[in-house]
């Protein structure tokens, strides 16, 4: 496949995706066999998250996108005997900082979440600790300096969020510091409209209390219909999840009791436990073990 | 043909001749499993299935996990019991029944084995000694004690307890009781039977997403039961995984408030479970032009409400679809709640783990916040929101959140407990889709409107059940300790109830309603056709436009008649299968 196909091939994945596990990986798995056209595609990727009239649920799942490249690119490239050298990571990486703000736009935060569990996911593949940025997303309520409680008492906007181009940090770190920042944001918005906002007695519509309902809203928020489908897609992407969790590939001459009958066995009564049981007891368990790591995506 | 199993659910003494039971699922094995159950376990018995059924023993031990002593030991469960399996040289595994009283007679230590192949030897006793490489045993998890809402009469208390363990090749330790040597009726496990039909129908109640509910009536006993019959997708996926779920939950609940599975039936490739027959459910019955409740009738409707749940929440089950269709009352007021199609144990975990459920529960009406805003990692305080919708609508006989879908459902919440602010809810930004739905306003409680509609214990009852934030949501046992139940006038059956006509079932108010909207329709069509007047909109168009709410009546406007009610969201997350036939006036 020429670039000029290739990428076209691509962009239309990219219009077309949606959140499920085969979307995601189709389109992922179609940029790594293209990786000699990763000059083409990379850029595409950002093209979409610049684009205006693409709505904040598809950036959504760009960067859903963006984690399962970096997965699957991952994994594959540490295949033993595998012909690809990790496509697509070091450019991801690097623009990481660049692709959360287009996610995470102005004051407008709806992606918060699903950004977090994503960057959580990469931080993973790549081997990078930010268990200490895990923690300072769930502290809240210490989250404000007094400087900042002090500007919520006057009133005063959160101020914008952008890059830092002096930082030197690895980029990962970078779209951690970006995404606490945006957290911050939400935060502190959160508290100014509670301070500020005299309470309503009578009745708030949905567009009232959620700014939804308007079918034309302004650009980058979201309709109500665009949350509900948002919701139906997590909810997927929350089943499908766990439906990988427990596959276990067994093997036609591996263990022949089931790991339940296992565990009654063992658990359910005391005995004493004869040289031979013991034996039987730590083989069986060894071939559970064999069992369930042979099963694991990433060869442990 | 028909065949029946029936659960040794009594407590008599210990059983001899001969019995056998077959648990054609096994129990304990977790949603992990799946694939082993349609595939393997499961279709591997399937035969069994459909030629014969059973009736399950009671508190079915259905957790490996030790934790669980501590919240079984309430005293409902009565009687010692033990859980044999068994492995035969096929290597095929199944379980015994959960079993009251001491093991029946055999030779000491024998492991009596089933045979699972014929049915013709259940009439012979136990083929002692096979050479099992497998057995388990377990001990006795709950404390004997006399039984709480027993359907049979309950055995003596101090029934010798059961051998703390049945260790493998070691001789029981001996056992000083006599044994009765005939099996009492109570004790039957399985009934096969020629006749055309054991149960006489008489009408449809319900119509769940699972399937119907019928009232019928046991002819050789005369009992009046209500069938449930079960809805068998395709067959290649074998037994619904939801339903082996529901039975096996049903089993192990021993409490007057909570409904109990009577038998299982196999009938016509069809089959059922079988329950005693509940004269109403409560959203029929408060949909009752007559019905006057008075405050103490109210009292003693939520108290059982309450202890069912709390009975439910100490065994460690979420029901998850906590809604009026699903609490059943009787003619004098006797309260239980029922269908466990979507209910669950909670998982047992460790400091730092989190459950990660599905968030795609309860009916929408009676789903709590932090649900609406995506969490998957909530606890039993959902069931108690649920309680606390229902605990007004005994007041004011109707729901009080009624929302169309998730965003209408959380704005209506916000505009009566209002919106949520840092202290009492500071949590609520850890919520996956609070981002989205994070209130542009701030709304007052108004809450206090409900004050003149109820009374002064029951409205504060009723707002500490909905507390938007689920950690400072009463709990049911808390629920239980409040004035409202002690404060006069003191809880009361309902034994005028006795004097309302009719049996008033959800099912039965949809249908008067559909006759309702019909006639409305006819009448409108006679309209049109008299004055040949261009028509105005068609009610249709004014209907609400809800995904959720796919049953026919969502056409009705709401403000032509009251708003049809949502149902179950199983309907949105199994794929429906055709439709089964239904006579149209619900009769089979
Ligand atoms: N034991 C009973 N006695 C009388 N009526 C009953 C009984 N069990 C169920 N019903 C009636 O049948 C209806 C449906 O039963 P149930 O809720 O168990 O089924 P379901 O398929 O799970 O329904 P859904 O999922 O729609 O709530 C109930 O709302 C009730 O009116
Ligand atoms: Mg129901």
């Amino acid at each position: 496949m020429d670039s000029f196909e290739a990428n076209t091939q691509f962009n239309q994945l990219l219009r077309s995706i949606n959140p499920s596990v085969q979307s995601l990986k189709k389109t992922a798995h179609f940029a790594i066999k293209n990786w000699e056209n990763e000059d083409y595609l990379f850029p595409s990727i950002l093209d979409i998250l610049n684009d205006i009239h693409v709505e904040l649920n598809t950036k959504s799942t760009i960067f859903q996108l963006i984690d399962v490249l970096i997965n699957e690119s991952f994994t594959i490239s540490a295949h033993k005997d595998s012909a690809y050298s990790y496509p697509y990571i070091n450019n991801l990486k690097s623009a990481l900082p660049q692709i959360l703000l287009k996610v995470l736009p102005g004051h407008n935060n709806y992606n918060l979440y699903n950004v977090f569990n994503s960057l959580r996911n990469i931080s993973k593949t790549l081997k990078i600790d930010t268990s200490e940025y895990e923690q300072q997303w769930n502290l809240s309520s210490e989250m404000l300096s007094k400087e900042e409680m002090e500007n919520i008492d006057l009133n005063l906007p959160y101020p914008e969020v952008v890059l830092d181009d002096a930082s030197s940090n690895d980029p990962v770190v970078q779209a951690w510091e970006l995404l606490i920042k945006k957290r911050k944001q939400s935060f502190y918005d959160r508290l100014r409209l509670l301070k500020h906002q005299p309470p309503k007695t009578e009745d708030l519509s949905e567009d009232e209390m959620f700014y939804v309902n308007t079918k034309e809203r302004a650009h980058n928020q979201l309709t109500k219909k665009q949350i509900l489908l948002r919701m139906e897609d997590d909810r997927e992407t929350h089943k499908r999840s766990k439906e990988s969790l427990w596959v276990v590939e067994r093997p036609k001459n591996s263990v022949g009791v089931t790991e339940e009958e296992f565990m009654g066995f063992y658990w359910n009564k005391f005995d004493k436990l004869s040289k031979e049981d013991e034996k039987a007891l730590f083989e069986t368990l060894e071939g559970y073990n064999e069992v369930v790591a042979g099963s694991y995506k990433d060869v442990q | 043909m028909t065949d029946r199993y029936r659960p040794n659910n009594s407590n008599n003494g210990p059983p001899t001749g001969p019995k056998k039971s077959y648990n054609n699922y096994q129990g304990g094995r977790n949603d992990k499993h799946q694939g082993d159950w349609k595939s393997k376990d499961f279709r591997g018995n399937n035969r069994n299935y459909k030629s014969d059924h059973y009736r399950p023993g009671q508190p079915a031990s259905n957790q490996s996990a030790p934790n669980n002593q501590s919240t079984g030991g309430k005293g409902y469960n009565n009687g010692n019991y033990h859980n044999n399996s068994n492995r035969n040289n096929k290597g095929e595994y199944y379980k015994k029944d959960s079993e009251r009283g001491p093991p029946p007679a055999g030779p000491k230590g024998s492991k009596r084995p089933l045979d699972r192949g014929s049915y013709e030897k259940q009439t012979s006793s136990y083929v002692p000694g096979r050479n099992n490489t497998y057995e388990q045993n377990k001990k006795p998890r709950f404390p004997s004690g006399p039984g709480q809402g027993n359907r049979f009469p309950t055995g003596p208390s101090n029934l010798p307890k059961g051998p703390k363990s049945m260790e493998k090749s070691k001789p029981l330790p001996p056992r000083h009781l006599p044994r009765p040597t005939k099996l009492t009726k109570n004790q039957i496990y399985m009934i096969k039977t020629n006749k055309p039909e054991i149960f006489e129908r008489f009408q449809q109640v319900g119509e769940g997403t699972y399937g119907k509910v019928y009232k019928a009536k046991n002819s050789n006993t005369g009992e009046i039961v209500a069938l449930k019959k079960l809805r068998l997708e395709s067959e290649k996926d074998g037994f619904p995984i939801t339903s082996i779920r529901e039975i096996k939950l049903l089993q192990s609940f021993d409490h007057p408030n909570v409904v109990g599975l009577l038998e299982m039936m196999v009938e016509q490739n069809q089959i059922y479970m079988i329950f005693d027959y509940m004269d109403h459910d409560l959203t029929g019955l408060l949909t009752h032009p007559d019905l006057k409740l008075g405050e103490n009738h109210r009292k003693f409707l939520f108290k059982q409400l309450m202890e069912g749940l709390n009975y439910l929440h100490l065994k460690r089950v979420i029901h998850r679809d906590i809604k009026g269709s699903n609490i059943l009352v009787d003619s004098i007021g006797n309260l239980k709640i029922a269908d466990f199609g979507l209910a669950r144990t909670m998982k047992l975990l460790k400091e730092g783990e989190h459950p990660d459920y599905t968030n795609r529960v309860i009916t929408i009406w009676y789903r709590p916040p932090e649900l609406l805003l995506g969490s998957t990692e909530y606890g039993r305080e959902i069931d108690i929101w649920g309680v606390g919708c229902l605990l007004i609508e005994l007041y004011t006989k109707q729901a009080t959140f009624q929302g169309f879908d998730e965003v209408s459902q959380l704005n209506k919440i916000f505009n009566i407990m209002g919106t949520p602010n840092f202290e009492n809810w500071p949590e609520i930004s850890n919520l996956p889709w609070f981002e989205m739905l994070k209130p542009k306003d701030n709304k007052v409680n108004q809450f206090n409107e409900f004050k003149a509609k109820m009374t002064d214990d029951s409205f504060d009852l009723a707002e500490k059940l909905l507390t938007l934030n689920p950690r400072k949501r009463l709990t049911a046992s808390q629920a239980l300790q409040h004035e409202y139940f002690t404060n006069e006038p003191k809880p009361e059956p309902l034994y005028f109830l006795k004097e309302v006509k009719g049996e008033w079932h959800e099912f039965e108010t949809k249908k008067r309603r559909r006759k309702e909207r019909k006639r409305l329709q006819d009448e409108k069509k006679r309209d049109i056709n008299d004055n040949i007047a261009p028509s105005a909109p068609k009610p249709e168009s004014m209907a609400p436009s809800t995904s959720k709410i796919n049953d026919n009546e969502s056409s009705v406007s709401p403000n032509q008649l009251s708003i049809s009610r949502p149902q179950s969201i199983r309907q949105t997350e199994e794929p429906e299968e055709a439709q089964d036939q239904q006579k149209p006036d619900g009769t089979v």
